[in-house]
């Protein structure tokens, strides 16, 4: 299995679409695909069509002293994914601390070589963003760790302050094309010999959002939208990174 | 047999019931009826019969019956389709026979054989290779001369070709030079044979034709023999790096001669001049404007480059150049006509040279251009047959390069200010400058070299007559210098290079030939001149492997760059035109006048071009003419005279040919556009109202506009304004646009208003990206000789039409009648079912 996190420079940044946006392109693409919802927030399940009213997932299955792996559920599309679920679990008073999350995957990524699961499956993890002064949540524990930004002042600067981040790959989501600012930050970014930056952005996209208000990624809902050409882009030059990766293994 | 017409038999029936027994039709049956008989019988009106229906109905049931294929949507199947049908059976084979693209396993075997015995060691000895040339030239003479009785001629006839056929498979340069020599044989026995077996010495008119075709057949050859020794070897050779410490670069001055050419021919040159990656200190760009025209000034002002003129405009361009370079200081100068707009990479690419080689003086790259050029445009090959320059760019130059012979053609080059001012400037003695100007480098020992790779793209000429008067300058200019300056004579030159230059200015002298070769025939058919002494059998059995060789090698020549049988084409359409000048130039240089080629011109209206093609209409009446005389010759003639009737017809029938290509090339079609579309597939975003973002791929671009596919069909309506992101590298650029038109899943979209920035922009995107022009030939396939034949044919075909269409109104203006008879046979004639269903009365 190949791991790969997902975590954003701050809320808000599209972290959560990224996660299944590149899942979903990854399975079009032929790979078998699971996604592991780390974030509290749970919105991962939102994309994939999981009905509000459930509320089962990775926390509820490790309250319950059950194996994390039943709480796995599979889209439509056939993606596979493991929702965080709503309810509390005893460590929740700290808030899912760090260590707890990162104790988690470590125990969730040796028992699922256990799994029947394919042996090239790709699991994508949705990290909750990155908190004052801390490194990237799985640092270490998986193969890519992509951390995603949006071309604004903020996030540059936010950027900058924290350079430089070991192991992080950025991933620029959201860009407006038709702002020259934006596309000088990407530039300069781009530039920064601190930071690597993937040489795809995503634009940002209206279509994003309305696929979410259908419960859908926009490979369903709009296909031929921009956001759907870049993640599928996106999802190519990640496969082919950890090809090579595995090469120079 | 139309089955299809059968399937709705009850609605006629119940018409015919209505009709007979005035039974009440329900109305929506009546409708079902007419509608089917509108769609079988378009051109007769069932409810207001005329008198001649009483024709057209049978006619038309006989043709609905016996001739319409089901499903099928043109009434005659095109010409083409008939070529391919004919090649299934027979021609297939044939084509097969000169295909290479399957060596097969005897042709690998001879490779090797060949390698082993080419690589052998004792070719190193002195003492082997000497004896041994000696001794393949004494063969060789010995081929040539040596007179054989008909029966061993035969022999040697079918040992050559089997030879070629076999040689031809084998890949590789080695064979490519057998096969040259195997033609050379050929083509010098046939001319040996010419010159001493078949001039009639005792009939003064034979003798006299006879030696003017003998005569015009020693310049194919001499051209021939040149035209393999310049291309043996295309050198193809690559870029070179530049150092990678950008100080040593040197400053380059990039020269844009102009004289009146709108400003928005010269914009995108401009701009794209200025985005060429180059140290931004050590790059000026210089607008040289003949025209002293204010707009262009202002427009220099704007962006940020250098604007020259001068009090005079003496020796036009070449008098332009050297002005500007009295007035600059680079130490390289890269020459641009006004609307080749360069590749950023085009400095990059072709600098490196310059380091490598001090005594290098000229790198020039080939012209490419992103409209077809007349010939192109009105025979319809753009993109599928090589066109007139690609032998010259693609193969002539690269093959000079290997003898140090590649000169300058006036554009898209680079030369080394050095030997530029030593022979002072931009040759002006004659109207093609750049040539002479390199002739006059080398034979100082400089050096030049060619790069194959287009790294600029232009404007072809626009109209047939402009296409032919820069064709006329060409050669007069060639043959100016072949007169002042001759490459054979005069000091500083290696023999191949004297043969390389020769070999440039004697093709254009293919006028007078090319008319010679026309008409030849005639001399036989109309006058009974027997201009070759010899008999029937004889002429074939020598001439067949004169032509077949030297279109076969020349076939695996130039295949990539030029068909087989389209020089014949180009030349001929031309050979009238450039036969006056470089007659009068081949005389007195000094004489004759000179134009500037229209550029970005309009032909507004599809016609035919009466005046170019006037003498060719001459030649084609004298042929018909010839044909009938030959027919009469035939039927009423001397008996023995029979199988020399036929070759001469034959050969008549080929010219005839040729010219109805030649005549295909006088219909010009129209041009829509004033801005020329260029193939283009890179993404492009579409900015939809609310952000909505959708990508697809562009089709074409031009300066104005840009062709996108949709990926749903009612994505975008005609008027509505958006915007839309092309990509440079990563760096997304964004232009407004104006949606034009909206044709199923294609549209056409209009820049509204864009700015410098934007424009330059654009050009960033698109045409200057280095990439732009090297797929140019991507989807084109190999020549195949036989195949080229048959496009050739049905070109000539088409351009018997084309004449025939137009004409037909000429001639109806003077006789109303013809137009009436027409008319009146027209409407008989039956019709195409129409695929309509909304046909009402």
């Amino acid at each position: 299995m190949k791991w790969i996190a997902l975590q954003g420079l701050k809320g808000g940044v599209g972290t959560t679409t990224a996660v299944a946006h590149l899942g979903e392109a990854c399975h079009r693409q032929g790979r078998s695909v699971l996604l592991l919802d780390l974030s509290p927030g749970n919105l991962l399940r939102i994309y994939l069509g999981m009905p509000w009213e459930v509320r089962r997932g990775l926390v509820p299955a490790l309250t319950a002293g059950t194996p994390w792996y039943q709480a796995a559920y599979r889209s439509a599309s056939g993606v596979q994914f493991i929702p965080f679920g709503v309810e509390s679990h005893p460590l929740a008073e700290q808030g899912y601390s760090r260590s707890v999350l990162r104790q988690w995957f470590r125990q969730i990524r040796q028992e699922a070589a256990e799994l029947q699961l394919q042996e090239d499956t790709l699991c994508i993890v949705d990290c909750p963003a990155l908190g004052p002064g801390e490194d990237l949540l799985l640092q270490d524990l998986v193969e890519l760790h992509l951390l995603v930004v949006n071309p604004d002042p903020g996030c540059f600067a936010s950027l900058r302050q924290r350079e430089p981040l070991p192991g992080a790959q950025v991933l620029i989501n959201r860009l407006h094309a038709e702002s020259p600012l934006e596309c000088d930050l990407q530039d300069m970014m781009m530039a920064s010999p601190a930071v690597q930056v993937l040489p795809v952005a995503v634009q940002q996209d209206s279509h994003v959002p309305e696929s979410l208000a259908w419960k859908q990624t926009v490979f369903q809902a709009a296909p031929a939208s921009q956001a759907a050409q870049d993640f599928a882009l996106l999802a190519s030059w990640m496969l082919s990174q950890l090809r090579e990766t595995e090469h120079v293994a | 047999m139309s089955l299809e017409a059968l399937r709705h038999w009850p609605g006629p029936l119940w018409w015919l019931m209505g009709q007979l027994f005035r039974l009440p039709v329900p109305w929506h049956q009546q409708a079902a009826m007419y509608r089917w008989w509108r769609k079988w019988f378009p051109h007769v009106d069932i409810l207001h019969p005329r008198p001649l229906d009483v024709i057209r109905i049978p006619v038309q049931v006989l043709w609905l019956l016996l001739v319409i294929p089901p499903g099928a949507r043109k009434p005659w199947p095109r010409i083409g389709e008939w070529l391919r049908r004919l090649e299934h059976v027979s021609i297939g084979m044939l084509v097969r026979v000169f295909s290479t693209e399957n060596p097969g396993p005897v042709a690998k075997k001879l490779h090797s054989v060949m390698r082993e015995m080419v690589e052998h060691p004792l070719w190193d000895q002195r003492w082997f290779r000497w004896p041994m040339l000696l001794l393949g030239l004494a063969g060789a003479i010995l081929v040539v001369t040596v007179p054989y009785e008909l029966e061993t001629q035969l022999w040697l006839l079918f040992a050559l070709l089997l030879a070629a056929l076999l040689i031809r498979r084998i890949p590789g340069r080695l064979p490519t030079l057998v096969l040259m020599a195997i033609s050379l044989l050929a083509s010098t026995r046939y001319l040996w044979w010419r010159y001493t077996t078949t001039l009639n010495w005792d009939d003064s008119l034979d003798l006299m034709l006879g030696l003017i075709l003998v005569g015009v057949e020693t310049y194919a050859w001499l051209v021939l023999l040149l035209g393999y020794i310049q291309t043996a070897w295309p050198l193809q050779r690559e870029p070179v790096p530049l150092p990678e410490d950008e100080s040593l670069w040197p400053s380059v001055d990039v020269y844009i001669p102009t004289y009146n050419e709108p400003l928005h021919v010269l914009k995108p040159t401009v701009l794209a001049a200025r985005q060429m990656d180059w140290p931004a200190d050590k790059l000026n760009i210089y607008i040289l404007d003949d025209g002293k025209r204010d707009e262009i000034r202002r427009f220099a002002e704007k962006v940020g480059v250098h604007y020259l003129d001068r009090p005079d405009n003496r020796h036009a361009k070449a008098g332009n150049l050297n002005h500007a370079l009295t007035k600059t200081h680079g130490e390289f100068i890269a020459i641009f006509d006004c609307d080749h707009i360069p590749t950023r990479s085009f400095l990059q690419t072709s600098m490196g040279w310059f380091f490598k080689d001090r005594k290098l003086a000229l790198v020039q790259t080939p012209h490419h251009f992103f409209s077809p050029d007349p010939f192109e445009r009105n025979l319809g090959t753009f993109g599928q047959v090589p066109n007139e320059n690609e032998l010259f760019y693609g193969l002539v130059q690269d093959g000079n390069d290997l003898w140090n012979a590649t000169f300058f053609c006036g554009s898209c080059a680079v030369l080394r200010r050095g030997p530029l001012e030593e022979v002072g400037g931009i040759a002006v003695e004659t109207v093609t400058e750049d040539a002479h100007t390199a002739l006059k480098m080398h034979r100082l020992g400089y050096r030049s070299a060619y790069l194959s790779q287009p790294q600029a793209a232009g404007l072809a000429t626009e109209s047939l007559s402009a296409h032919v008067g820069q064709r006329i300058r060409w050669a007069r200019g060639m043959t100016q210098i072949f007169r002042i300056d001759n490459p054979m004579l005069g000091k500083g030159l290696n023999p191949v290079q004297r043969l390389c230059y020769s070999n440039a200015m004697l093709h254009f002298l293919y006028g007078i030939p090319r008319l010679v070769f026309l008409t030849a025939p005639l001399a036989f058919l109309l006058l009974h001149a027997y201009f070759i002494h010899a008999s029937a059998v004889a002429i074939v059995l020598y001439v067949v492997p004169h032509i077949f060789h030297a279109n076969l090698t020349n076939s695996r020549i130039q295949g990539k760059y030029r068909h087989s049988f389209w020089a014949e084409v180009y030349e001929t359409a031309l050979a009238w035109y450039i036969a006056r000048p470089t007659t009068v130039a081949l005389i007195d240089p000094g004489k004759g006048s000179f134009n500037v080629t229209a550029k970005g011109g309009l032909v507004e209206k599809e016609h035919f071009d009466w005046t170019i093609s006037r003498p060719y209409l001459v030649v084609l009446l004298l042929n018909l003419l010839g044909v009938a005389f030959g027919l009469w010759r035939l039927q009423a003639g001397d008996p023995r005279e029979i199988p020399t009737v036929i070759i001469t017809l034959l050969w008549t029938l080929y010219n005839l040919l040729i010219l109805g290509a030649v005549l295909a090339v006088a219909a010009e079609a129209r041009q829509v556009r004033i801005n020329h579309r260029v193939g283009l597939d890179v993404p492009v975003t579409l900015i939809l109202p609310g952000l909505h973002r959708v990508q697809t791929r562009t089709v074409d671009v031009s300066e104005g506009g840009i062709g996108v596919e949709l990926p749903e069909k009612n994505l975008l309506s005609p008027g509505q304004r958006l915007e839309i992101t092309l990509f440079h590298g990563t760096r997304p650029h964004v232009f407004p646009v104006v949606v034009a038109n909206v044709f199923g899943h294609r549209a056409g979209l209009r820049f509204d208003h864009l700015n410098v920035e934007q424009e330059e922009a654009l050009i960033h995107c698109t045409f200057s990206r280095a990439d732009a022009w090297l797929e140019r030939d991507r989807d084109r396939k190999a020549d195949n000789p036989i195949e080229s034949l048959g496009e050739i044919f049905a070109t000539g075909v088409r351009g018997y039409g084309a004449m025939l269409r137009h004409i037909f109104p000429l001639l109806a203006e003077k006789l109303p009648i013809l137009e009436r008879m027409r008319h009146f046979l027209w409407q008989l004639l039956p019709r195409y079912p129409v695929n309509n269903e909304r046909m009402y009365p």
